[in-house]
């Protein structure tokens, strides 16, 4: 992803993050981190709470593989890091909450057949992907959503629905809910299509 | 002194700071480069990176070039503060924005907007204060690299709001399906104990103009001198889950109410053969007569749920909620507690001598907010878990005893050790007792209650239903 679609998304986390910030609830208790993959994965930022959240540097190579399979493999490392599970002692973090974007599909096939599975027993409230652009493929995210989203273009406005879509969904996620149960998802924006 | 002036004579007193060699050179802020000779310092400029600045990023070749500074000092200049909020002290040395090469700034000075609540201390380069406006701010910073022209470069700082300002109260709809109050609240004086309950919507319902999804039962059955204290916890997730908690609560309260209504109930009966010192066989038994009892109440309540869910078309999922109920009698020496309990929240005695008895047992998930409800078919499915759920005790006496959801129990308890321990819930004494006497209630305690159950908690912004009983021997 390169030219106005990154720039979309960068203005799109960015508005996702001011958004949250005027939900109280979401000031007090979203943590956020943003892992980048493309040849490699990178952890842009851990866990950080949403108050001390600052924008990273989103790059991105011209051309390359995706490599999504490293992406959720670096993304399990950091949970068993930085997610508090309840002990008798000390209150959990709330169930995390995963939103995968690309463009383009896996080229890390193995890989990502191994830790799209590692990744959904990892206890996710919810995973939603987004296959954004004609070049995206929503088939192989399957593997490792519970739901799977589509985004015709890749301009701000259509990044922009899709992030409201996300801010809704992660300010709807601070809720008791069974150990097993899935997180009901808030009603899409016209431009994001659900895949059933 | 100016604040120019006490540059001056702080550089003069340390020779590291490399002024002196090069020549002063007129330099408009971000103006087109002047001829070069030499290599350049490196200055930073601002990025103008669209929406998002970008931190620790060096551009030498769009600096406005001077006539060589020897020794070369390059100056690496972060633009981004670390984030500030309303009401919170804030400070940061911004000599750090240099890194290493902090002692070449000079004359470094801020321009902050006269309403930020933010100060610069200009010698010791230090930005403090509490803000007091939240957003994007911008502050114009300008400095100079040894004796070079002042440069000027916008700083970016991200104020947070204060979570607090931002609740608002939106009354639920009073005319919406399974419609409920946002408060409740009640008192009831028995022969043996006097009771308070209030239960009150948590600010992130009252946020989005919800409903209150807690629910509670407070009865006391004449005939046998039995006391009922129910609370329970709707799902957030689910959508109905108002009605599942109060269809809890008023059916278990009816069916309760029906089995333990005339003194020939297997529970009273057994009760009435007992000696003065129970045996532990004794106790077991009469926990699974309690068990009967309980565990039958809630399991109708499942069955009226159900019932509703069909009508609502609807699932059972959509009423989830947590059921923690609590029963004691009064014996001649001494009282029966027994209690059943699904999900989180809780219930305790605080003994005479200070030691608490927890009445359900810890059941939580991996992370917060994950329970187990009364209307998951897993509940009712193991019979030994099922039987597990059930507790009975006899005390001499108590100071007090207390259901609640786990809009109480997280804020003020915060995790199952806790709430298991006697520090624990001497310090949820001394919490309650700014504003009532939990070890003797009397009427118009209720509101008190109410009023404290808004307390803040960073985080903690959940429906609150709290019930809390105590002798009535105790009374002044």
């Amino acid at each position: 992803m390169r030219g106005e679609p990154i720039e979309a998304v960068k203005v799109g986390v960015q508005s996702l993050v001011s958004g949250l910030r005027q939900d109280p609830y979401a000031l007090e208790s979203v943590y956020l981190s943003l892992i980048t993959f493309d040849r490699e994965a990178k952890v842009l930022c851990p866990l950080t709470s949403l108050e001390d959240f600052q924008m990273p540097l989103l790059e991105c190579p011209e051309t390359g593989p995706t490599h999504l399979g490293e992406a959720l493999k670096s993304l399990c490392g950091s949970l068993d890091r930085e997610l508090i599970r309840s002990t008798a002692e000390r209150k959990g973090d709330w169930r995390p909450l995963l939103f995968i974007m690309t463009d383009g599909k896996p080229a890390d096939i193995a890989v990502y057949n191994e830790w799209s599975a590692k990744t959904r027993t990892k206890g996710f409230a919810t995973i939603i992907a987004c296959a954004a652009g004609a070049h995206a493929k929503e088939e192989p995210l399957r593997k490792v959503a519970d739901h799977v989203v589509t985004l015709d273009t890749m301009n701000s406005s259509t990044f922009g629905s899709f992030f409201k879509f996300v801010s809704d969904t992660v300010t709807s996620g601070a809720v008791s809910m069974g150990a097993t149960a899935n997180l009901p998802l808030p009603p899409p924006p016209q431009e994001v299509h659900v895949v059933i | 002194m100016s604040s120019s002036e006490h540059q001056e004579s702080k550089a003069a007193a340390n020779p590291e700071i490399p002024v002196q060699e090069a020549p002063p050179v007129p330099l408009a802020e971000n103006a087109a480069p002047v001829v070069v000779a030499e290599p350049a310092p490196e200055v930073v400029v601002p990025v103008t990176e669209v929406v998002v600045p970008v931190a620790e990023v060096v551009v030498p070749e769009a600096v406005p070039v001077v006539p060589p500074l020897s020794p070369a000092v390059r100056v690496k200049l972060n633009e981004r503060l670390p984030n500030a909020s309303v009401g919170k002290p804030y400070s940061q040395n911004l000599n750090g924005l240099f890194g290493e090469n902090s002692k070449h700034i000079v004359e470094l000075s801020l321009n902050l907007p006269a309403d930020s609540g933010l100060e610069f201390d200009a010698p010791n380069a230090n930005l403090h204060g509490t803000p007091t406006t939240s957003g994007e701010k911008q502050i114009a910073l300008t400095f100079r690299v040894g004796n070079q022209a002042a440069q000027t470069h916008t700083l970016a700082l991200t104020v947070n709001p204060d979570p607090s300002s931002l609740w608002k109260n939106l009354p639920s709809d009073a005319n919406g399906a399974f419609a409920k109050p946002d408060t409740a609240k009640a008192f009831l004086a028995t022969p043996h104990l006097n009771a308070i309950v209030a239960s009150l919507r948590g600010r992130s319902h009252a946020h989005e103009g919800k409903y209150r999804e807690d629910d509670f039962g407070l009865k006391y059955i004449e005939a046998t001198g039995w006391h009922i204290l129910i609370s329970a916890d709707g799902a957030g997730y689910a959508k109905f889950s108002r009605k599942g908690s109060q269809l809890a609560c008023q059916t278990a309260v009816a069916e309760i109410t029906e089995k333990l209504g005339s003194p020939e109930n297997p529970l009273d009966l057994a009760l009435a053969k007992l000696g003065t010192d129970a045996e532990p066989g004794e106790l077991e038994t009469l926990r699974k007569l309690s068990f009967n009892v309980l565990m039958r109440a809630a399991y109708e309540g499942v069955t009226l749920i159900n019932k509703q869910a069909k009508e609502s078309q609807a699932t059972l999922r959509d009423f989830a909620t947590t059921f923690i109920c609590v029963i004691a009698r009064k014996l001649t020496d001494r009282w029966f507690i027994a209690s059943f309990a699904v999900g989180d929240g809780g219930a305790g005695a605080v003994l005479e001598d200070g030691s608490v008895l927890t009445l359900t047992a810890p059941d939580s998930g991996d992370f917060a907010g994950q329970t187990v409800f009364l209307t998951m078919p897993q509940v009712f499915a193991d019979s030994e878990k099922l039987l597990a759920r059930a507790q009975a005790v006899f005390c001499p006496n108590f100071k007090f005893l207390a259901a609640m959801s786990d809009g109480i129990t997280d804020p003020i308890f915060q995790n199952d050790a806790t709430f298991a321990s006697d520090a624990g819930w001497e310090k949820f004494r001394q919490q309650l007792a700014a504003v009532i006497n939990p070890e003797a209630l009397a009427p118009g305690m209720e509101d008190a209650l109410l009023d404290w159950l808004n307390f803040p908690s960073p985080g903690n912004h959940d429906d609150r239903t709290l019930l809390i009983a105590a002798p009535a021997t105790t009374q002044p």
